[in-house]
């Protein structure tokens, strides 16, 4: 295996479309290493590891008036330092904050997590939440589409083999609301979610005006839950709605993931969550 | 004559509780090294054509062995040499009590750790080729892996030489129980269960086999924990005598405990293949290999039977125990016996009946760890002291200081207490004053919770408001100092003091990480008068002094600081000689060792400690010295379990306050009040670097630690998956020292590394039980455990 690095995205992206599928993209490669560790057999094919790391464009933050923008390799640490961030994006920093440790958030990428796709990748929930697009380069292409349409299966992501995400792009949101974003570990330092979700709500006269809510670790991947949403919105809001709602989500995780070793455990937990959650909310 | 005068032994009885170093804070001799990444581990380390080796494992838990080919896998290029047990000169069975377990696999697989074969090589790559290309024959067995089955009738038979599964059976015998029973007007049982748990150190196992120029002569580098029971096994392995041998111990990663076995068996294995090949061969392990082939904490499983008056006096406690000693013995008959020894806690009672076996499965064989036996049975005593406390209506300090050890009293051994101070109830009081412990022990009971473990909540199931919960639990314990009647407890010292007044010393216990180097630089440097800073602490080598037994059982301290002690004294009387006709005083002049000079009390007469050494140079006395420490005897009726079994004791008292989420079932240790009588303190820094991590390690241990074993195969394999606390996962820990004297030791300084660690899980679970009302008997008290009342388990792809 051979290890490549760039200065510019379009030298990246001319390497990776003359070796495709060849090479693997290497960000924070605080996942990758460990499969490379692992022998994962789906690096077996590869002969390039390419670094995106020498690459400036990829590793900062801008915001203006509509939105703020995320390079696809920026770390933890740097979206953990951004004012713009924390001020717009306060599920988002919540959940950054409690990934790893200091020292995997000084490496570990936005990009590597949403491309890793994890169950648990920590970040997805609260961009799910705040209608994340994300900017996907090659040489002869670029899109700019929503998060939640290249999430496809665990581990998958609907990226080419020669494509980078180069960008997460996220509209400012109404900061009129209330949100929440809740992690569940086994520990508290360098921990794995059991289960996650980041919730936002915004009521008016105690009638629900816009409800979002998104879960990891509790489907194979992370996902914002839209038929729930648009089914409540409008309603009065009141504890006996937040005991349905939890109710009907626990409903849905079992109905879709079927009874597993640990359902006996994370069914009622995540229905108790969710109500002390939302009831705290509103 | 190489003897102290009597002017010295008096000079410190005046001067017990007036010191110079002892009592201050020391950095450790090592601090500066390891913080700044100069300190060099057996991985550092090179040799001169050396090669690595790895090790050939089978995928099975129990079999026969009918071949093993190994023709194919040395046909690869740059394979030097592939070890199997016909290459071993000497001994090939080994363990420490029973020889049952082999250094290289020759019969039978025992368990999923055991090695076959060794690939040496140059080359990482070709040597995981070459392991693949070895072919091993062999025949499945049935795998035995609920050990609490090991004594049935149809169970398969491990080592089936010995005809039963039995490792070691311990009977205590004390009064009589069924009297006891009568006398009692409330008689309880439960049974309590504990998990195998894993030492986790930072550092994995390495070892260097380096043969030397002359003939038949090997160095042994390495992680090692106990350098001379590593020669011992290495030299028997080898067919060699112990001088042959040179095991020099590099610095060590972390230990608790599991740097024994494991390494000398590691080191045996090195050695034989440098002496095939005559070049370095280093082993070192990857943390996977190092969590498989590793020995780990004893599973416990316990039932105890309790009597008690309805005034709260215990009457009777009749204790069965069952410990899994995995594929082999190691350390089992040891283990087992400080849990007869401590089994009914720090408690008077009349009449006791206990009975402790350890028995052989396929499972990952257990040895020490710190604790030794200890945080098993401590869970479950302190958490029947609370359940008892609970029933008859008083508190759970009540039925302590009621039935607690008081000076004079008597042991489950039927030994009396009057040799040292007994403690018990003084750390007790000083861990209730300063945790509060009675007025939120009171708080947290008027809270009420019930959790659901439904699928799907009803309404009524929800919980509204604040689902978190406080709760605060206590739980103390004796324990025996050193070996007791397990084995014989003496160690050396050896130090020598230069022209110049510099000063080199060694002793026969070996620094595990827990200090020990300054402590006994301290030791000296009280004697002698100098700044420890200065003592020059020897690197450990089997070579440059006596075996001195292993650095087990929170002895160093207590042991080695005695033989410390008496080796400075040694010199600092030589030295009063020459100063004596050097000034022409009298001999009964009382001489000040301080600050680097030395004085005549009530004189002007003073020199510099490096002058005076330089005098007794010039006239030729010997400055270097032996020092020695044997313990007084012990003494251990086999049959009923009775006995004198530990010279001295120590006491501690731990309170937990703890935040329980009901929704979830998580637990955060809020803050842990610890206190300890460990005798005379003599590095204040390092003691409260032991109670710090030995407490973070009871409390995971407590609440997230398990190796899960499924069919003998250890699923968790990395500390990915194997769980141990972070800085993150505990509150604060306060420390509080009760330091009363006692004859042994140096100054009367005993053991605290145990302690520390044995009594936090019992304290944690009794706090939990007091936050929720509900009692738990199975640790660790992991989110599941206490969300749904059981553990579930699965490693592999969960979430
Ligand atoms: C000790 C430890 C603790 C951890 N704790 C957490 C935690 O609490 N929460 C959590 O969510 N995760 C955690 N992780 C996982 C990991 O740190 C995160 O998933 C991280 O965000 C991955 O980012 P990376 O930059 O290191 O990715 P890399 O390992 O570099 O890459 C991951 C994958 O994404 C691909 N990739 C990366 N960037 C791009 C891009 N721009 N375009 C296209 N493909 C790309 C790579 O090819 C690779 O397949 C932890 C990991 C470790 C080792």
């Amino acid at each position: 295996m051979e290890f490549v690095a760039f200065d510019h995205i379009h030298e990246a992206l001319s390497f990776l479309s003359q070796n495709r599928r060849q090479s693997k993209i290497l960000s924070g490669g605080t996942d990758l290493l460990i499969a490379l560790r692992k022998k994962d057999p789906s690096l077996n094919s590869v002969k390039y590891i390419l670094s995106l790391n020498h690459i400036p464009s990829l590793k900062n933050i801008t915001c203006n008036d509509f939105e703020c923008v995320i390079g696809g390799a920026t770390t933890f640490k740097t979206i953990l330092s951004n004012k713009g961030i924390i001020e717009n994006f306060p599920l988002l920093a919540d959940a950054v904050l409690q990934i790893g440790s200091p020292q995997i958030r000084n490496v570990a990428t936005i990009g590597g997590n949403i491309c890793n796709l994890a169950a648990c990748a920590d970040s997805i929930a609260p961009l799910l939440i705040y209608d994340a697009k994300v900017r996907i380069q090659s040489v002869d292409s670029d899109r700019v589409i929503p998060l939640e349409k290249i999430l496809i299966k665990p581990y998958t992501v609907n990226i080419q083999s020669h494509e980078i995400l180069s960008e997460v792009l996220l509209p400012l949101p109404d900061k009129t609301g209330k949100s929440c974003f809740h992690k569940l570990g086994r520990r508290r330092g360098v921990s794995i979610s059991r289960m996650s979700y980041a919730i936002y709500i915004r009521t008016e006269n105690s009638t629900l005006m816009d409800f979002r809510i998104a879960l990891g670790s509790l489907f194979p991947i992370p996902r914002r839950l839209r038929s729930l949403e648009n089914e409540i919105i409008g309603s009065e809001v009141n504890p006996q709605l937040w005991r349905d709602v939890s109710r009907k989500i626990a409903h849905q995780i079992v109905d879709e993931t079927g009874i597993r070793w640990s359902t006996r455990y994370k069914s009622p937990t995540i229905q108790q969550l969710l109500y002390t959650s939302l009831t705290q909310l509103t | 004559m190489d003897r102290k005068s009597e002017n010295v032994s008096n000079f410190y009885n005046q001067m017990t509780n007036k010191f110079n170093i002892v009592g201050k804070n020391f950095a450790r001799t090592d601090a500066y090294e390891k913080v700044t990444g100069r300190a060099r581990y057996a991985a550092d380390l090179t040799f001169p054509n050396m090669l690595l080796a790895g090790q050939k494992r089978v995928p099975t838990a129990h079999g026969k062995i009918l071949a093993i080919n190994t023709e194919e896998a040395e046909k690869l290029d740059g394979i030097e040499a592939i070890i199997t047990y016909r290459d071993i000169p000497g001994k090939n069975v080994t363990g420490l009590v029973q020889k049952d377990q082999p250094i290289l696999a020759f019969d039978k697989i025992y368990c999923p750790a055991d090695v076959v074969a060794i690939v040496v090589g140059s080359d990482k790559k070709v040597i995981d080729k070459a392991l693949s290309k070895i072919d091993i024959v062999y025949k499945e067995e049935p795998i035995l892996s609920d050990y609490t089955k090991a004594l049935d009738s149809d169970a398969p038979l491990i080592h089936p030489e010995n005809r039963s599964n039995l490792v070691v059976h311990y009977p205590l015998r004390k009064g009589n129980i069924d009297k006891g029973f009568r006398e009692s007007d409330i008689v309880i049982e439960r049974t309590y269960s504990t998990p195998a748990i894993e030492h986790a150190y930072i550092e994995p196992e390495c070892v260097i086999a380096v043969p030397d120029f002359r003939k038949d002569v090997y160095k042994i580098y390495g992680s090692i924990q106990n350098p001379f029971t590593c020669r011992r096994i290495v030299a028997e392995v080898m067919g060699l005598p112990l001088t042959k041998i040179h095991v020099i111990q590099n610095e060590l990663g972390g230990s608790f405990g599991g740097k024994d076995d494991t390494m000398d068996i590691l080191a045996a294995r090195a050695c034989v293949s440098s002496c095939r090949i005559k070049k370095p061969v280093k082993i070192l392990l990857s943390r996977e290999e190092s969590i498989i082939e590793s020995y780990k904490r004893h599973p416990y499983t316990m039932k105890y039977k309790v009597g008690i008056t309805k005034q709260g006096l215990l009457k009777a406690m009749k204790i069965d125990i069952l410990a899994d000693a995995g594929a082999y013995a190691s350390m089992s008959p040891f283990v087992t016996w400080r849990s007869v020894v401590q089994a009914t806690g720090p408690y008077e009672v009349e009449h006791v009946h206990t009975d402790i076996r350890a028995v052989y499965s396929n499972n990952p064989y257990t040895g020490a760890m710190r604790g030794f036996g200890s945080p098993q049975i401590i869970f479950a005593q302190e958490s029947l002291m609370d359940e008892l406390a609970d029933l008859i209506g008083i508190t759970p300090l009540e039925i302590r200081k009621l039935n607690g050890y008081k000076q004079n009293s008597t042991t489950a051994s039927g030994q009396v207490l009057n040799q040292h101070t007994v403690s018990l109830h003084e750390v007790i009081d000083k861990a209730v004053l300063e945790s509060g412990y009675i007025n939120k022990l009171k708080a947290n009971r008027q809270q009420t919770i019930d959790i659901s473990d439904h699928l799907y909540l009803d309404n009524d199931e929800f919980i509204d408001g604040d689902t978190t919960r406080t709760g605060i639990g206590m739980a103390c314990s004796f324990r025996g100092c050193s070996l007791g009647a397990e084995g014989i407890d003496a160690t050396g010292a050896l130090i020598s003091v230069q022209n110049d007044g510099s000063v080199y010393l060694i002793s026969g216990l070996a620094e595990n990480g827990q200090g020990l180097r300054m402590t006994f630089s301290m030791v000296a440097a009280e004697v002698l008068g100098i700044n420890p800073e200065e003592i020059y602490y020897l690197e450990q080598d089997t070579s440059r002094i006596a075996d001195g037994g292993p650095t087990v059982a929170s002895r160093s301290t207590l042991v080695g600081g005695e033989a410390v002690k008496d080796a400075a004294e040694r010199v600092r009387s030589r030295i009063e000689s020459v100063l004596t006709s050097f000034w022409n005083v009298k001999k009964s002049s009382k001489f000040i060792f301080s600050n680097g000079f030395i004085r005549i009390a009530d004189s002007k007469k003073s020199v510099s400690f490096s002058e005076a050494c330089k005098q007794a140079y010039l006239n030729g006395v010997n400055l270097s010295a032996y020092g020695w420490f044997k313990g007084p005897n012990v003494d251990w009726n086999e049959e009923v379990g009775q006995g004198p079994a530990y010279f001295t004791y120590v006491y501690g008292c731990q309170i937990a306050d703890v935040q329980v989420d009901v929704a979830s079932g998580k637990i955060y240790v809020k803050r842990v009040t610890a206190v300890h009588d460990a005798g005379k303190i003599i590095n204040p820094l390092s003691a409260l670097g032991q109670v710090y991590g030995g407490v973070t390690q009871g409390a995971g241990y407590g609440t997230i630690e398990e190796v899960i074993v499924k069919d003998a195969v250890i699923e968790n394999i990395n500390l990915d998956e194997y769980l141990i606390p972070t800085s993150m996962d505990i509150g604060s820990i306060k420390a509080f020292f009760v330091e009363n004297p006692d004859k042994f030791g140096p100054w009367g300084g005993k053991s605290l590394g145990e302690p520390t660690l044995e009594i936090t899980a019992a304290a944690i679970s009794n706090a939990v039980a007091n936050a929720l009302g509900k009692r738990f008997y199975h640790l660790p008290l992991d989110l599941e455990q206490i969300k749904i009342g059981k553990t579930l388990h699965q490693i592999k792809g969960g979430v």
